[in-house]
């Protein structure tokens, strides 16, 4: 039974699967009885019934087969049975091949078809009581089949419907579902367009922002935007049109960074450009503040007067004195717009061009600075002073670029800049120094230029070239002093009144004392004013000029000047030559005169000059600005010892020559009738002359030049006198005559004791006049011959002269007396000459003849 | 005697005058027809040779110079006695020279030769705007003194000889005078007095 319903099972097995295809999740379990309940046919199943019929047929004909053998028969059952019961169909095959293969090769297939035909009656039998058992609920279940079939066929159709259903909801749903898909795509591409608007604005703003920074000269910031603009930000944008065009004008922005920062520096410059006048004013008043100080440090310790201006202790010194000319009260030179200028130029990779344009800028800028030509007219210096203070400021700048930059400004390019200013400026102070007459002018001049220099020195420039000018301009104004001295001597020459110079009071002494190098033998207490000084006033005068042009050579030097020697040697030169030709040369030419007191008064003055030119030799060793130097060697003291001789010459020539012209009117008539006892009127005259002269006109005199000038005037007397009767118009001389003459030497004689026993030494002054005299007068004269008696009595009687007047003298005894000589004149007649000297000595000689 | 006597006759003159008046420039115009713009003051006593022609004679002039300061007044006057003629100088553009010339007269006529020949002399007449003595006053007081009159200009070269000679002419006709009575021997003298006489009225 069991055999059955697995057959039966493995039908419905068979059929489920047939209908699952047409019904599927509707189980059919469970209806194994009314499916075989439909093997009786039904009207209503009428499919069904046919095709159980053919199972039918198959179990039937297996029933039919008729079996031989028992023992046989027996075997093929269990065959069989075995084959139902294999749970499967290949085991079921498997069983029951080989049992019909047996069967065939033993044929004996009829026994089994008559064992299987058993067994499908045996089954059919089976089921035809299962049916008959089973009829009522297969009834019912075909029923209930039908039913199903009907709900069933109901279910589909709803299904249907609904599956309609569904499919016209799921067609708004793809609708939906493909709009919502295609506002996604949309937003995406909002999403980037704002993601790259975002990119663009921000690129924008950093363009503009590069805009604004510019506007607010923040000019670096600018560049850094810039470049992070074309860097980073463009980059990221590069597909859109605008950052194309962003990206072409960054250059252009840079070249306007560029400009403005070029706009910025040429402000910067124009600024610097008008400041360096004032920079250079608060760099020299600094340089001067620093001398200053320098003077009081020297003041308060003489050990610091050893140090300059600039030395390293003076500056060591001054450190403490914090000054920035470049950042005070009254200038403030900010160097950031060149910093950010080189900055940029540097991002911009241009600092070498820059580097060069500014260099042309500031090469054009010193072009612009100096003019063409100063003037120092009306002894105005502050053109200069304006030239210099524009150098300095100019300079001053140049360093301190140096000094704050780095490979900027080269050092070859500020010094070339440096020497050509100068260069200029000694080329525009050259000609215009021509013009300058007043030697203070250019000590104004020198002392601007000392400022500079010294200013310059403290920042580190090269003044050599200056120091050398300073040379220039000294020997110019050495010219000018010796010119303007030269006059000044030659007027107090001119205007000399060349009388002893008259002191009105003690105030006035004390003046003259000071200036010269005159030192009076009195005391200053003793002297009563007024009183009269040896000298003519061009002495004091000269002295003045003299102090006054060595003072002003030394000025000269004051602050700063670095060939003290160039100064000792001029000055000594100068003065010297000043001496020689000015004063001396200039007294020398008055000698000429016919005035005895000016010549006399020259004679002391040339003294007085001369003591002068002594002291001046040490003074100028003393105020020798160098060190070592020797004694100073003036020529002009010699030559005013030479002048003072030929002073004294034409002293002795013009007294000779008055001597001469008296002597002319000396008449003496060699035969006269009686003899005189007065010494010829002449004499008189000419020795009252010689006294009288000697007291005033002489006066002033040394004593040894007044005894020189008795000695020659009167040596020259002598001479003149014998000549007289030696004379080719005397032929014959009596003894009145000899004894006239006597009378003459006598007086002479006498004259020469007075004037010995005032202390002047004549010796020997009338020995051969004398002795001639005595000769003539001798008892023997012929004893003159006789050379023992003649070294004896004449030994200064000319041995020529000696028998020329013996022979007129004897000729006279030996002769008889010629008549008288015919007068040469009206008034000249008899033996006294009364026009000799005058009528009181005239009348004189008439009285005592008679 | 002298054989090499270059002149006849001898004439001693002298100048006298306040300090300043130009007696020096007077005598170097005279002597040396020189002139010199210079403050050199004479000191003492100083003497200048001129030889003249004057009527055919060569008259040899010796002109003594004096110091006008007050302190050589001393030496000065003891020329006075030798002098045969003196020029009394004045300045015309200095009052005070001018009213001192009676102290000037005053020493001659104390201190000279008795009839000695004198001339006033106002120099500077060439400085017509600093005039203060006019030749009225000056020809008046020469009247009044009964001595001739000169207005001259050393610097100007105006008068200065003339007025040398005027005295020197004076002088010769003085001297001629008196020694004709004594020596009748200058016959040739007397000839020449008469010329000097008509020469010394040109002035």
């Amino acid at each position: 039974m069991q055999q059955d319903l697995r057959n039966f099972s493995f039908q419905q097995e068979r059929d489920k699967r047939r209908r699952r295809s047409l019904f599927p999740g509707v189980s059919v379990s469970g209806n194994t009885r009314t499916i075989r309940r439909a093997r009786t046919p039904s009207p209503k199943s009428t499919g069904t019934r046919s095709r159980g019929y053919s199972v039918f047929r198959y179990s039937l004909k297996g029933n039919m087969v008729s079996l031989d053998d028992p023992l046989e028969d027996a075997h093929l059952v269990q065959v069989i049975r075995q084959c139902m019961l294999s749970s499967t169909d290949t085991e079921y095959f498997d069983l029951l091949i080989p049992a019909i293969k047996d069967a065939c090769v033993q044929q004996r297939e009829d026994g089994l078809m008559m064992a299987l035909e058993r067994f499908a009656e045996d089954k059919e039998g089976e089921i035809e009581q299962m049916c008959n058992e089973n009829h009522q609920p297969f009834v019912q279940s075909v029923e209930q089949v039908l039913r199903v079939r009907e709900e069933s066929m109901t279910l589909t159709s709803e299904i249907l419907k609904l599956n309609q259903t569904i499919q016209r909801s799921t067609e708004s749903l793809a609708a939906k579902k493909k709009a919502l898909v295609d506002s996604r795509g949309t937003r995406q591409n909002i999403d980037e367009a704002m993601q790259a608007l975002h990119s663009s604005l921000e690129v924008l703003a950093a363009a503009n922002r590069v805009h604004e920074l510019l506007y607010e000269k923040k000019h670096y910031t600018a560049l850094r935007t810039l470049d992070e603009l074309h860097n980073i930000h463009l980059k990221e944008v590069m597909h859109f049109e605008v950052a194309k065009i962003i990206q072409a004008s960054v250059p252009g922005m840079k070249t306007m960074i560029k400009e403005a920062v070029m706009t910025d520096l040429n402000h910067w410059l124009y600024q610097v450009r008008e400041t360096s006048k004032l920079l250079g004013q608060v760099a020299f008043d600094q340089t001067e503040l620093r001398r200053e100080r320098q003077k009081e440090r020297a003041e308060k310790s003489q050990y610091f007067e050893l140090f300059k201006l600039n030395s390293a202790v003076e500056l060591v010194l001054d450190e403490r004195e914090e000054f920035d000319v470049l950042n005070n009260e009254n200038v403030m030179i900010d160097f950031t717009p060149l910093h950010e200028c080189i900055h940029i130029h540097e991002a911009l990779e241009l600092r070498d061009d820059f580097r060069i344009e500014y260099s042309d800028v500031r090469r054009q800028q010193k072009e612009l600075l100096l003019p063409v030509s100063v003037s120092f007219r009306e002894d105005d210096i502050s053109g200069l002073a304006q030239v210099l203070e524009e150098i300095a400021g100019f300079a001053i700048i140049e360093r301190a670029t140096m000094r704050r930059t780095q490979n900027f400004r080269a050092a070859s390019d500020v010094e070339e800049l440096w020497i050509s200013m100068c260069t200029k400026t000694i080329n525009i102070i050259t000609p215009a120094m021509r013009d300058i007459t007043n030697p203070d002018t250019i000590l104004k001049i020198k002392a601007i230029l000392a400022l500079f220099i010294q200013t310059m020195d403290t920042w580190n420039y090269n003044v050599d070239i200056l120091d050398a000018f300073l040379l220039k301009l000294f020997e110019r104004y050495s010219d000018i002093l010796k010119k303007q001295f030269s006059k000044d001597f030659v007027e107090i020459v001119q205007n000399d009144d060349y009388m002893p110079m008259a002191i009105s009071d003690a105030e006035e002494y004390a003046k003259v004392i000071n200036v010269s190098w005159f030192k009076d033998d009195r005391s200053p207490d003793e002297i009563e004013y007024p009183t009269v000084l040896p000298f003519s006033q061009m002495y004091p005068l000269c002295c003045i000029d003299l102090r006054s042009f060595l003072n002003k050579y030394y000025y000269f030097s004051r602050e700063y000047f670095h060939h003290p020697h160039t100064i000792d040697e001029a000055l000594r030169v100068s003065l010297d030559e000043m001496l020689k030709s000015q004063v001396c040369q200039s007294l020398n030419e008055r000698l000429s005169s016919k005035y005895l007191g000016q010549i006399v008064q020259i004679l002391i003055n040339l003294e007085h000059f001369e003591i002068a030119c002594s002291e001046l030799q040490v003074l100028l060793r003393d105020v020798s600005a160098s060190a070592h130097t020797g004694p100073v060697q003036l020529e002009a003291l010699q030559m005013f010892r030479n002048e003072k001789k030929t002073a004294e010459k034409r002293i002795f020539e013009l007294v000779n020559s008055k001597l001469d012209d008296l002597l002319e009117s000396a008449e003496y008539d060699w035969m006269p009738e009686t003899a005189e006892n007065q010494a010829s009127p002449y004499l008189l005259a000419m020795t009252r002359f010689l006294t009288d002269i000697m007291d005033t006109t002489l006066n002033g005199l040394p004593t040894d030049i007044k005894g020189l000038v008795y000695f020659d005037a009167l040596s020259h007397l002598a001479l003149e006198i014998l000549k007289l009767p030696l004379s080719d118009h005397v032929k014959m001389i009596n003894k009145n005559a000899v004894i006239n003459l006597d009378q003459d030497v006598s007086y002479l004689e006498e004259f020469v004791k007075t004037l010995e026993n005032e202390g002047v030494n004549l010796p020997g002054l009338f020995d051969e006049l004398r002795e001639t005299v005595n000769l003539l007068k001798s008892e023997n004269p012929e004893e003159f011959y006789d050379i023992s008696i003649r070294m004896r009595h004449y030994t200064n009687v000319n041995p020529l002269n000696g028998p020329v007047l013996l022979e007129k003298y004897i000729s006279l005894h030996l002769k008889p007396p010629p008549p008288p000589l015919k007068p040469c004149s009206l008034l000249s007649e008899g033996k006294s000459n009364p026009i000799g000297d005058s009528l009181e000595e005239y009348d004189q000689v008439r009285c005592n003849s008679y | 005697m002298a054989g090499s006597r270059n002149y006849d006759f001898l004439i001693k003159l002298l100048l006298i005058g306040d300090s300043g008046v130009g007696k020096s420039c007077c005598l170097l115009r005279f002597s040396e027809d020189s002139f010199t713009p210079s403050f050199i003051t004479t000191i003492g006593i100083d003497f200048k040779i001129r030889t003249i022609d004057l009527d055919g004679k060569r008259i040899k002039l010796q002109i003594w110079d004096t110091a006008g300061q007050e302190r050589f007044r001393t030496i000065t006057t003891a020329y006075y006695r030798g002098a045969m003629g003196i020029l009394l100088v004045y300045d015309v553009t200095d009052e005070r020279s001018f009213n001192n010339i009676q102290t000037w007269f005053q020493n001659v006529e104390q201190h000279a030769t008795e009839g000695v020949n004198k001339i006033l002399i106002g120099n500077k007449c060439d400085w017509e705007e600093k005039r203060v003595v006019s030749t009225e006053r000056g020809q008046a007081l020469a009247n009044e003194l009964g001595i001739p009159f000169m207005e001259v200009s050393a610097k100007a070269n105006i008068n200065v000889e003339e007025a040398f000679l005027l005295l020197a002419r004076d002088i010769k006709k003085r001297i001629m005078d008196s020694n004709s009575g004594d020596k009748e021997q200058r016959g040739t003298v007397n000839v020449n007095e008469v010329n000097n006489a008509g020469a010394g009225k040109c002035c």
